[in-house]
């Protein structure tokens, strides 16, 4: 990943997804895409949440979909999606979920500064309206600069 | 003092969560207080004051430590941990 934290290519407005696990399985396709992971990182996150339970939402309607560094991850990087519908992870307090973010890292430590800014990002009710309305390539240019200079 | 961000693996939530409480305990100028993560597995090898974590999570915590745990509904927003976490440090303090 660049200096940047993110770029237009990682950002999916308006994604269809059936259920929890074709959300995640769709969220990460910018990821696949760029080389970022290979399907096995996929299959792991899925699996983690079959494991562990829907512990990935982390806010209301906020999931955070990502397992452990290994070789299926091949770029540090993170992706960012929005559902037309929103879909039901089982989480106790935070369904149904509408953001889909996949992150992957390939060490403990390479992801820190990106999720710094994920995390600043996504601490603000006006950041989660404006993703939330997006639905323009100049609304994802405002999404990503916003994201990159928090 | 030390507190723990539990998360599956250690390196996505619960790092989130540490950045966020770190800044809050900036804020109240807390200097001598560590945040650390650490994944499910591995917590009942970490001693601290006060664990972490979600209500997934939590469901699979090990008795001993689950009264030195604070259970967030959301990990980003950092006006509704500060609410929940001072008052707990608090607590700590005042022990």
């Amino acid at each position: 990943m660049s200096k940047e934290a993110l770029t237009p290519r990682f950002v999916q407005l308006g994604v269809a997804a059936g259920d929890w696990r074709d959300a995640l399985r769709r969220g990460a396709v910018p990821l696949l895409n760029a080389g970022n992971i290979t399907e096995t990182y996929v299959d792991n996150m899925i699996q983690a949440v079959e494991t562990l339970g829907p512990y990935i939402v982390i806010a209301p309607g906020i999931a955070l979909g990502h397992a452990r560094p290994d070789r299926s991850v091949l770029h540090t990087g993170f992706s960012l999606s929005t559902l037309t519908m929103p879909v039901e992870f089982g989480s106790q307090s935070n369904d149904p979920v509408d953001i889909v973010v996949i992150l992957a890292a390939v060490d403990a430590s390479s992801h820190i500064n990106a999720l710094h800014h994920l995390a600043t990002f996504l601490g603000s009710k006006d950041n989660l309206a404006l993703l939330r309305g997006a639905s323009t390539p100049a609304d994802i240019d405002e999404v990503v600069d916003r994201i990159n200079k928090g | 003092m030390k507190i723990v961000a539990v998360c599956g693996f250690g390196v996505g939530s619960s790092v989130i969560a540490k950045m966020n409480m770190e800044q809050i305990l900036a804020q109240r100028g807390e200097e001598d207080i560590d945040v650390e993560t650490v994944d499910l597995g591995s917590v009942t090898s970490v001693d601290a004051d006060l664990y972490v974590t979600t209500h997934e999570l939590f469901d699979q915590f090990p008795e001993s430590i689950t009264d030195k745990t604070l259970v967030l509904n959301n990990f980003v927003d950092v006006n509704e941990i500060r609410e929940q976490l001072l008052p707990r440090v608090d607590a700590l303090r005042d022990r």
